[in-house]
């Protein structure tokens, strides 16, 4: 069992209804993976899930990389500050 | 010299400005991005910016890093603003110091373009009748 903190910005943020979450998963499994299991719980994502973005660890990721217990997985919009 | 940082408060340029000013320098750019009254045919009142903090903060520095190698600038300090940034009021402010004026010119247009590209920041826009997440798609 591993935990991972999921934290979603922006509209993706207005769709979920929270900013930040703890989600247990029974064993790692990629970033690829754990974004299909999250649209699962929030379907109204799947037409965001073509662009969005994600981060591991605040960094941009490969999305082949396997989650580990305490990692923080950020998805967001494409950005748009400046 | 590098400063990254975000901050809710109006910038204050002209104290930013002073920080740190090298004597051998003989260019500092300054680019300032603003918040419009307009956008897409629609009058804008405000914006508020949402930022993934920590994350912002790394890849602008990330960003500073890369314009200093390929200008060799001797100073760059990036300030964003989040939250709720007014008409007029500068959003974000970059600075770029160099001995000439052709490296400070070209490290600023790629810091701003790369912010643009990279970090991530958020802005919603507020007009008379809504609000509307921009970059989004539907």
């Amino acid at each position: 069992m591993i935990t991972v903190r999921l934290k979603v910005f922006a509209s993706l943020r207005d769709i979920c209804e929270f900013s930040e979450r703890e989600i247990q998963l029974s064993d790692s499994m990629s970033v690829n993976k754990f974004l299909s299991y999250i649209v699962e719980q929030f379907p109204a994502l799947k037409a965001k899930e073509e662009y969005l973005l994600v981060a591991l660890n605040e960094e941009y990721c490969d999305r082949n990389s396997l989650l580990k217990d305490g990692d923080v997985v950020a998805i967001f919009p494409p950005v748009s500050g400046g | 010299m590098k400063k990254i940082f975000t901050q809710r408060e109006p910038i204050e340029i002209g104290l930013i400005l002073a920080e740190n000013s090298m004597p051998h320098d003989g260019s500092d750019v300054v680019f300032i991005g603003k918040v419009r009254n307009n956008s897409r045919s629609k009058e804008v009142l405000f914006i508020d910016y949402e930022i993934y903090d920590s994350m912002a903060i790394k890849e602008m520095s990330k960003i500073a890093d890369e314009a200093i190698e390929k200008w060799n600038l001797s100073r760059v300090i990036i300030i964003h603003r989040y939250g709720r940034v007014n008409i007029g009021e500068a959003s974000i402010v970059i600075i770029t110091s160099s001995p000439h004026r052709e490296e400070s010119y070209s490290g600023s247009r790629y810091i701003i373009d790369e912010i643009k590209k990279r970090v991530p920041i958020w802005k919603k826009e507020y007009y008379t009748d809504g609000s509307e997440w921009i970059g989004d798609r539907n």
